[in-house]
């Protein structure tokens, strides 16, 4: 079982400020089962309109986030030492991200700033080049949104 | 003239496997059509009812749900048409029980 720290995520994700939603891992089991930690706080950008006068995370935020940490499952597959990441093994993981496909998730109670999300994404059937994958947010014991994606690998 | 009712047992058997893939895959993806309006030989993809590569993995999910087998990536050969995927249905029923 891996964890990754901030940096090391920014190591295996193309994405970039202001576009990454995942603080760390907590849990990572290459290829299969990955459980991510995201503070929200009020500093967001889009806190300033989404509201200005009562700020919710967007659900799509919520989304993308579960996304990216799907991404990292299969991005880490093969890796011996995660801290271990010459620039080749760099170029090829950030090829192998690939598209949100199909979004099918439930959302249960709104987010606000200062909570902690617990995001929990387990790869389940394979088919070609497309993955299902369940999915499940937490803040403290609060189930906030369950779910099911389905997104493609790049590169085959 | 004897009638066999094996055979017609059969039959029923098989029309109400048919009826249950076409409802499996109308309810799953959505689709504005009754399972009278699928035909038991139209391919899915493609051409037939135009289902692409989502709504197959989709498909193989509901499948192995509805009927209790697991199917496996080299079996996708089997969504060609509804009769195939009872084919492989009832094949899989068939392993199963001479498993037991």
């Amino acid at each position: 079982m891996y964890q990754l720290k901030a940096k090391e995520i920014a190591e295996l994700l193309p994405h970039r400020h202001p576009f990454i939603f995942l603080d760390s891992v907590k849990e990572l089991i290459p290829g299969k089962y990955a459980l991510g930690i995201k503070n929200v706080t009020i500093d967001e950008p889009f806190f300033q309109g989404h509201f200005p006068d009562n700020p919710i995370l967007p659900g799509v935020v919520i989304i993308e986030a579960l996304a990216q940490l799907t991404a990292i499952i299969y991005a880490s597959i093969g890796l011996e030492n995660l801290n271990v990441l010459d620039e080749e093994l760099k170029r090829v993981i950030k090829q192998k991200i690939g598209y949100l496909v199909k979004v099918n998730i439930k959302f249960m109670q709104p987010v606000y700033p200062g909570d902690q999300l617990c995001l929990i994404s387990e790869i389940g059937k394979n088919f070609g080049n497309l993955k299902q994958v369940k999915v499940k947010v937490m803040v403290e014991n609060q189930e906030i949104a369950i779910g099911e994606l389905i997104v493609s690998e790049k590169g085959r | 003239m004897a009638v066999d009712y094996d055979l017609l047992a059969k039959i029923k058997e098989r029309k109400n496997l048919t009826n249950r893939v076409k409802e499996t895959i109308i309810k799953e993806l959505n689709l504005e059509l009754t399972p009278r309006e699928i035909d038991d030989d139209e391919p899915l993809f493609a051409m037939g009812l135009g289902l692409d590569s989502v709504d197959a993995l989709q498909l193989v999910l509901a499948v192995e749900e509805e009927f209790g087998i697991t199917i496996s990536e080299e079996d996708i050969e089997a969504f060609r048409s509804v009769n195939s995927i009872a084919d492989y249905i009832q094949q899989q029923w068939n392993k199963m029980n001479g498993d037991r």
